[in-house]
């Protein structure tokens, strides 16, 4: 029943930060994000090894994570939606789309199911506006769908 | 193998353009709208073979018109093939391209007159526009450098390096008149001029904007190239969304193969020129398109806008004097150094030279992106290109300049899209999105949501933005509840004005843009949210009664099956009824009706 | 030489210097609250706003911040105008709403005719305005134990991990610039605690009197090249020590 954890295991550390230039502190961005994309979140002793690894003050290091919607300082699960509430999608249907999802699974937005299987969240426009509502998936666009249609083929058979 | 002159670039150009002479070129769209591209191409592919037919199935970006996806074009016949799937291949290699013909529903429906057209130089709303920064959109796979050489890109820049000395480049900027594309329509040549006076020993040219990079990567590097060679920088960044995968990709190839072939990187087509670009990724914040934050990005701190003294053409990335342009506009930049400012100018308006990409969504027939010269009217956008409003409903409103533009009305319609005349009605060239508007919209409901979004995206520095923007969503959500009061109506409109005038950057400056615009167009429909209680849009919920007009009413039963809560009653052919008590005022039904008959009492 | 009109009056400055600068220099007062002659200007608070236009221009003038805006010959600057008075105004009656319990911008906004907020009072009891000086300063030292984390409202001066803060020594500069008395802090004779840490006093030798925290002398001393025993007296003490020397060799002398 419980989702195995996000083992953040040295080896794995280690090979993200090899792969920073030592001292290079405009390599942050890029350092969090292979942290968020390793780990799905951004560990707080990743983030110390990071701002050694780069010279940076750990307190830019925090700044940084919490000021961008794409870093987390929470394990964000498996599957992460982004609801679009761009302009278009928010004409056609997004609310509802996030609504819906957001009951489903019963989390706030922005939030994680417990199991760490799905996160909801929203995002600036994402430029596909003749496809609204537009949800990321991992990244890749879905759209052109009713919202209830969208969300129930979104979460599979999860209810 | 690298292009060491411009020789070898023109014989690299005829060699692109003639790796398909005895096939018949099909383009398949992979545009990041295009699902279902890589299948119809591989199903055209394989019926080609079984037939025997030598075609060279190659891919398309995006063509700007999502909506008709996945598109397929045969070039040389000039055909455009929209909503293609796999299953149409053998139609298309025996019909389309053994005979010409193309079936009915491959072509395109015009959405005003709904004939249909098959040819591209026909389909009225791709012949309606001038496609300048977008000359390479759907006619190019943006991930073929050949492809680009073999459309003429780099030729400008081979031009420039070779034959240009870097001032004579700025005036050939300068004397077109080309602004930025980014948002406020600064002088392009101006700006390079400043970069190139400023004292330091180096220098950095930077390009941002994710649009264009997705459609034609090589034209946008072409433009940065030609900029860098002007201001005399060596190093270049391309910022563009971490999160808009693709562009991410075709960007990372672009600058590879194009420095492998010495377009980029050292002594560029053997010239002493060198420029070497790396590709910087940014987060997906607003405020992230602010040029100050773009530098601030790149360097690794937190996009923060400063205050423009000095301005970034002295002391930019770095600390070293900057140029950062717009996607758009360097995409225009070869366009002008190769056929010169006079021709450049021959489009557009004097103000404000060549043309806009613009995205129009919302409520319209045809959305998608639009490329237009400056100085286009409303109007024509919405009802000529676009197609008008979609279903049966009315124009209403118009946000144009994005998620800080200014919502115009029926009135504004004849605006000249363009910088001062927009600006003057409370709008902005912006990002150039345009979203329309229908009669079932509430422009309340607009300013608050999109106040309530941008107020996120402050990014917290300076107090009018951070601390007024969510007040003025405070206000709004309010009003929208029910719980407004006439008092508001003025105190919107005075904080709206100090956060426009006092905000540290332009979200901060044009965010209220939404709030001033609508008050001034639309002080009505506030009115009757404050003193009456009534929303006559039909969408605020707590302002909101519906009612079915039994005149209208057909007794279709479409809005009982989409009516979440079971509120509507009536049987098959009899007039509806909505029960008060049990609707929540949803719209859904309204949606769903063919005959207008649900009204807002 | 740079020669401008501020106020109507004819204001001489120098190249480099801000209109906040110049006129402050001709007497002409102006409020700030992210300001501070220390530290590199910020424009955030935009309590120091001015109109501003070359004499010659016809348009309307522009709301400058007034902490960088450069002084430019024949600029014409107003810094009380009902403009400028409407956004300073704006800006206090925003502060309050955000910062009710705060007496220092309490008295700011009442100076300014803003004697309660037109919105409704944050309750989290939070008197931190966001002026960032904290985190200059900070900065400043070399220490960066402190920043801002978050954005938008939500926006905050933190530790990193909101966890004690490993970077800081202690040095009180970000409580002490800090405006409106955001950034609280304990204190005896021989620890002092702030950012979730506790420190040991170092104290001076002479008279007992505690000197600085045992990290901040650490910092302190690897940044001045200095062995650490250098600092182990008061400046006090110092001046003392200094006196009775030349004292005593006045007294040699004679």
């Amino acid at each position: 029943m419980s989702e195995p954890a996000i083992v953040i295991d040295a080896k794995r550390v280690s090979d993200l930060l090899d792969r920073l230039p030592a001292g290079e502190a405009s390599a942050l961005p890029e350092a969090l994000r292979a942290a968020q994309a390793a780990f799905r979140h951004v560990p707080r002793e990743v983030a110390a090894a990071v701002a050694r690894r780069l010279s940076v003050p750990a307190s830019r290091v925090f700044g940084l994570a919490t000021f961008h919607g794409e870093f987390s300082l929470f394990p964000k699960g498996e599957v992460v939606l982004k609801v679009c509430t761009g302009a278009a999608c928010h004409g056609r249907g997004a609310p509802t789309l996030l609504d819906e999802l957001l009951s489903k699974l019963g989390i706030a937005s922005g939030g994680t199911t417990k199991d760490l299987k799905f996160t909801v969240e929203t995002t600036n426009c994402v430029g596909a506006c003749a496809m609204a509502p537009v949800v990321s998936v991992n990244g890749e666009l879905r759209g052109n769908a009713e919202p209830s249609a969208m969300a129930k083929e979104l979460l599979g058979g999860r209810s | 193998m690298k292009l060491d002159g411009r020789e070898a670039f023109s014989r690299a150009g005829e060699a692109a353009r003639g790796r398909d002479a005895g096939r018949t070129v099909v383009r398949v769209c992979r545009g990041g709208g295009c699902r279902g591209g890589a299948a119809v191409a591989a199903a055209i592919e394989s019926t080609a073979r079984e037939a025997g037919t030598v075609l060279a199935v190659r891919s398309a970006g995006c063509h700007g018109c999502c909506d008709l996806g996945p598109v397929v074009t045969v070039p040389a016949a000039g055909l455009f093939l929209a909503g293609v799937k796999p299953a149409d291949a053998p139609e298309i290699v025996t019909k389309v391209i053994g005979a010409g013909e193309v079936p009915d529903r491959l072509a395109v429906k015009d959405a005003a007159t709904k004939k249909r057209f098959a040819r591209e130089a026909e389909i009225p709303f791709l012949a309606g526009q001038t496609r300048i920064g977008l000359r390479n959109a759907g006619r190019i796979d943006p991930a073929d450098l050949d492809d680009a050489i073999a459309a003429g890109t780099y030729g400008a820049a081979a031009k420039a390096l070779t034959t240009m000395t870097p001032e004579q480049v700025i005036a050939v900027i300068e004397a077109s008149g080309l602004r930025g594309r980014g948002g406020a329509g600064f002088s392009t040549g101006l700006k390079w001029r400043a970069c190139r006076e400023a004292t330091g020993d180096d220098r950095f040219a930077v390009a941002n904007g994710t649009v264009l990079l997705e459609i034609d990567p090589h034209a946008v590097l072409e433009g940065l190239l030609i900029a860098a060679y002007a201001v005399g920088a060596h190093e270049g960044f391309v910022f563009a969304r971490a999160d808009s995968a693709r562009a991410v990709a075709l960007v990372k190839g672009a600058i590879e193969t194009a420095t492998a072939r010495g377009l980029l990187g050292e002594r560029i087509l053997g010239t002493d020129f060198s420029f070497t670009v790396r590709l910087a990724l940014g987060g997906s914040e607003f405020v992230c398109g602010e040029s100050t934050a773009v530098l601030r990005a790149i360097e690794g701190l937190v996009p923060e806008p400063r205050v423009k003294y000095p301005r970034s053409a002295e002391r930019g990335l770095f600390g070293r004097p900057t140029v950062l342009d717009n996607s758009e506009t360097l995409a225009l930049v070869p366009v002008v150094v190769a056929r010169g400012p006079e021709e450049f100018r021959k489009v557009g308006t004097a103000e404000s030279p060549g043309t806009k990409v613009l995205n129009l969504g919302g409520r319209v027939r045809q959305g998608g992106l639009f490329e237009v010269p400056f100085g286009t009217t409303l109007r024509t956008l919405v009802f000529g290109l676009g197609g008008g409003v979609a279903g049966k409903r009315r124009f209403k409103a118009a946000m144009v300049g994005g998620p800080s533009g200014g919502i115009l009305g029926e009135a504004d319609l004849d605006t000249p899209l363009d910088y001062g005349p927009l600006a003057a009605r409370g709008a902005i060239v912006g990002s150039g999105n345009v979203m329309v508007m229908d009669d079932h919209s509430c422009p309340v409901d607009v300013a608050r949501y999109f106040t309530h979004s941008l107020a996120a995206e402050s990014c917290g520095k300076c107090v009018p933005c951070r601390e007024g923007l969510h007040h003025l969503a405070e206000i709004l959500t309010r009003i929208t509840l029910g719980e407004g009061t006439p008092a508001d109506l003025p105190r919107l409109r005075a904080l709206a004005r100090v956060v426009a005038d006092a905000s540290l950057c332009g979200l901060g400056k044009t965010a209220p843009n939404v709030v001033l615009s609508t008050l001034d167009r639309f002080e009505a429909e506030y009115r009757a949210h404050v003193e009456d209680r009534k929303c006559p849009g039909g969408v605020c919920r707590a302002l909101t009664k519906f009612e079915i007009d039994t005149d209208l009413c057909e007794g279709c039963q479409a809005c009982q099956k989409v009516c979440p809560t079971g509120a509507i009653s009536g049987a098959k052919k009899q007039p509806h009824r909505i029960d008060p008590e049990i609707c929540t005022a949803c719209g859904m039904c309204r949606t769903k009706c063919k005959f207008d008959a649900i009204t807002v009492v | 030489m740079i020669a401008m009109d501020i106020d109507g009056r004819r204001v001489v400055t120098e190249e480099g210097r801000t209109l906040l600068d110049a006129a402050r220099e001709a007497g002409i007062d102006i409020p700030t609250l992210c300001h501070h002659e220390a530290l590199e200007p910020f424009g955030g608070c935009r309590l120091c706003v001015v109109e501003a236009a070359p004499a010659d221009s016809r348009g309307p003038a522009e709301l400058v911040i007034s902490c960088l805006a450069p002084a430019r010959d024949g600029l014409v600057v107003r810094t009380a105008s009902e403009r400028v008075k409407e956004a300073r105004r704006t800006v206090l009656d925003l502060l309050l709403a955000r910062c009710p319990t705060s007496d220092v911008i309490r008295r700011l906004a009442a100076e300014h005719g803003v004697p309660r907020t037109s919105f409704p009072e944050s309750t989290d009891g939070s008197k931190c305005i966001l002026c960032m000086l904290c985190e200059r300063v900070c900065a400043k030292i070399g220490a960066h134990a402190i920043g801002g984390a978050g954005k938008s409202r939500g926006k905050r001066i933190a530790a990193p991990f909101d966890l004690a803060a490993e970077d800081c020594i202690g040095c009180l500069a970000c409580a002490r610039i800090c405006p409106t008395g955001h950034i609280g802090y304990e204190e005896t004779d021989d620890e002092r605690k702030i950012w979730g840490r506790t420190f040991r006093m170092v104290k001076c030798e002479v008279t007992g009197r505690p000197l600085m925290t045992e990290e901040q002398r650490s910092f302190e001393a690897k940044r001045a090249g200095l062995p650490e025993d250098w600092f182990t007296k008061c400046p006090e003490s110092k001046r003392r020590e200094t006196a009775e020397t030349i004292a005593k060799a006045f007294e040699e002398v004679r």
